[in-house]
């Protein structure tokens, strides 16, 4: 066998695997050193492989983003700040049809600056949001689906994990993948809640089960408004301000972040010694398996080197003249089969290796393909059969009558949205990469 | 299964023990991460007096991190994985489900080892060599420790993957609830 068919193969295999349930870096490791091992024939040589990834790829200053975010992330989570921000935006949005959807909305595009994982944004917001709605007669699938669509929006504002993730697999500044997250996260949180304006308008049933005025949430006064924003909106100044300014790295960013968010926790008497040290330890396990992750992922990225299979792809599509149009199709069509078996740290790590040698000679920005690849995998998070995010929005609610096809049904009409709002920004680089100019 | 599950039961408990300990010291390094680099912060912008050394001990404090905390993820059986399959086999052929648990956690116990046996001879080179990494003169760290927590981790994922393969007590000791993993 030739080596592109070896790596063909097990590119093949890591899919097959990981949806057997082998976990993701042991498939991406085991598979990588067989197939380099097979490959050349040399045993020795693939053992070289695993010690120079792993020994080596973990010695990186900027990995230390991933711990500090998750640790600023989970602070602001467990202070109850995603409930606060719910309440002012369910204070400015009450009048409309559909409000408590679009206050959803914009509350998790806020919560979003602060935290980096579509998770948490999905089990704060279940316990929040969704009781709301319920209570205003909305549609349980109507409910859980906005949960569901804007908890992406976690993982597109920054600090973001699969931003992070992806500038170590392109070898891209941390800080300016962050920056070009920025445009694309608020084009989306504003389409969706065009899209609940227009489902109100046009499809009313759908959003509610009743045509009672709504008149949810109650007027806050600006003090309150204030003391339930100010802190959160201090710490992106903090953050986004102090890298776009280059006044602090995304590592000092982080760690800044994360201090001001314990202050703020224990000024408001929200933190007790236990969710202090829950929330340590839950950090450390979060940036072990994350970064166990990428250094599986670039033994996986040399075995890919080493068959040549970004080469071969590359001059298939250069034979078949298959030009940006055709490339950006296969992407995301690729992507979204992808999404349906894999989670979106897999799909980032997997695919992007093969297709960033193509992109770079086409003279593209590795940054907004960053962008197009994080938004293109996690319209998997709302897709059946593995949409984690509608999982744990299954998993978080109290109401047995919502079924988990409720959720992925509630769904749909955001993940259309996402591929709506990306066609966007691959046809458009300016919203993401706009900023970095 | 039942003869062979015994010794690796026994094995059990203190390597558990022993992942919990790491866990800890790993956990106070995050902490220890989040003041050093604040203090490198302030001390830059407030004092105008940058601290030298903050980028190897941050790198230092990640490669803790990881490897000191590992163990413990795979203990409670946190590692990113996708287990749709798994948990929708759990339901209508459990013995099989169980069966193919196994088996990925003794090929998880076999990638490990192979790391574990790379790493060592650079860990015997580094003592004996005493080898720095960072830049001379301003601020530099030994690379045994690096290495030897790497070896460490090795080791220990390997013992507890294996534990979890023959073993019973390991494989009904995972945490079984939602992931608490940001990876999705």
């Amino acid at each position: 066998m030739s080596p592109v068919e070896i790596g063909l193969i097990s590119v093949v295999a890591i899919v097959l695997l990981i949806y057997a349930g082998v976990y993701i870096p042991i498939a991406l490791g085991l598979v990588s050193f067989v197939g380099v091992w097979l490959m050349r024939d040399n045993f020795d040589l693939a053992l070289n492989l695993l010690k120079v990834a792993v020994g080596d790829s973990v010695m990186e200053y900027t990995f230390a983003t991933i711990p500090l975010f998750t640790f600023m992330g989970l602070m602001v989570s467990k202070a109850g700040f995603g409930k606060d921000v719910y309440e002012v935006m369910n204070a400015a949005f009450r009048r409309l049809t559909g409000g408590i959807g679009m206050a959803t909305v914009g509350a998790n595009a806020m919560f979003a600056a602060v935290t980096g994982s579509s998770i948490a944004s999905a089990s704060v917001f279940t316990r929040v949001a969704v009781p709301e709605m319920l209570r205003y007669n909305y549609n349980p699938r109507f409910a859980v689906g906005v949960v569901a669509g804007s908890s992406v929006l976690g993982m597109i504002i920054p600090p973001s994990a699969m931003l992070i993730i992806y500038s170590f697999v392109a070898e891209q500044s941390v800080g300016d993948m962050f920056l070009a997250g920025v445009g694309p996260g608020l084009l989306l949180a504003a389409a969706y809640i065009l899209g609940i304006f227009l489902m109100g308008r046009f499809t009313p049933s759908f959003v509610r089960l009743t045509n009672a005025r709504e008149n949810h949430g109650v007027d806050l006064s600006w003090a309150e408004v204030a003391s339930k924003t100010l802190p959160l909106i201090g710490i992106i100044v903090i953050v986004l301000g102090g890298i776009y300014t280059g006044w602090l790295t995304p590592v000092e960013a982080g760690a800044a972040g994360a201090a001001v968010a314990l202050l703020v926790a224990i000024a408001r008497g929200r933190m007790s010694l236990q969710d202090f040290w829950q929330a340590l330890l839950q950090t450390g396990h979060i940036t072990a398996a994350i970064l166990f992750l990428i250094t599986a992922a670039s033994l996986y990225s040399r075995m890919l080197g080493l068959a040549g299979l970004p080469m071969q792809l590359s001059a298939i599509l250069e034979a078949n003249q298959l030009g940006f149009f055709w490339v950006m199709l296969i992407y995301v069509v690729l992507m979204l089969f992808l999404g349906t078996l894999l989670d979106t740290a897999s799909i980032i790590l997997i695919v992007a290796p093969l297709f960033l040698p193509i992109i770079e000679p086409m003279g593209l920005s590795l940054v907004w393909f960053g962008i197009v690849t994080v938004i293109g995998a996690e319209i998997g998070l709302l897709t059946p059969p593995l949409g984690i995010s509608c999982f744990v929005i299954k998993s978080t609610i109290e109401d047995p009558s919502i079924s988990l096809k409720d959720v992925f049904l509630g769904a749909l009409p955001f993940a259309f949205i996402m591929l709506l709002v990306l066609i966007l920004i691959i046809r458009f680089p300016v919203i993401s990469i706009g900023i970095l100019a | 299964m039942l003869r062979l599950s015994k010794p690796f039961d026994a094995l059990y408990r203190p390597l558990a023990m022993v992942s919990r300990v790491a866990n800890v010291v790993g956990t106070l390094v995050v902490l220890g991460l989040v003041v050093v680099v604040n203090t490198e912060v302030i001390a830059r912008g407030v004092f105008n007096k940058p601290f030298n050394g903050t980028v190897e001990l941050v790198q230092l404090s990640v490669v803790l991190i990881v490897f000191l905390q590992l163990p413990d993820v795979v203990r409670t059986g946190t590692l990113t994985r996708s287990d749709g399959l798994l948990l929708v086999m759990g339901n209508t052929n459990p013995r099989f489900s169980k069966f193919l648990r196994r088996i990925i956690d003794l090929a998880s116990a076999f990638l490990m080892m192979l790391i574990a046996i790379t790493i060592w001879p650079e860990l015997i080179e580094a003592w004996e060599t005493n080898h720095f990494f960072g830049t001379p003169g301003i601020f530099t760290a030994p690379w045994w420790p690096v290495r030897l927590a790497m070896v460490f981790s090795a080791v220990m994922c390997s013992l507890l993957w294996l534990c979890k393969a023959f073993g019973d007590d390991a494989a009904t000791d995972e945490i079984t609830e939602a992931p608490d993993s940001s990876t999705s």
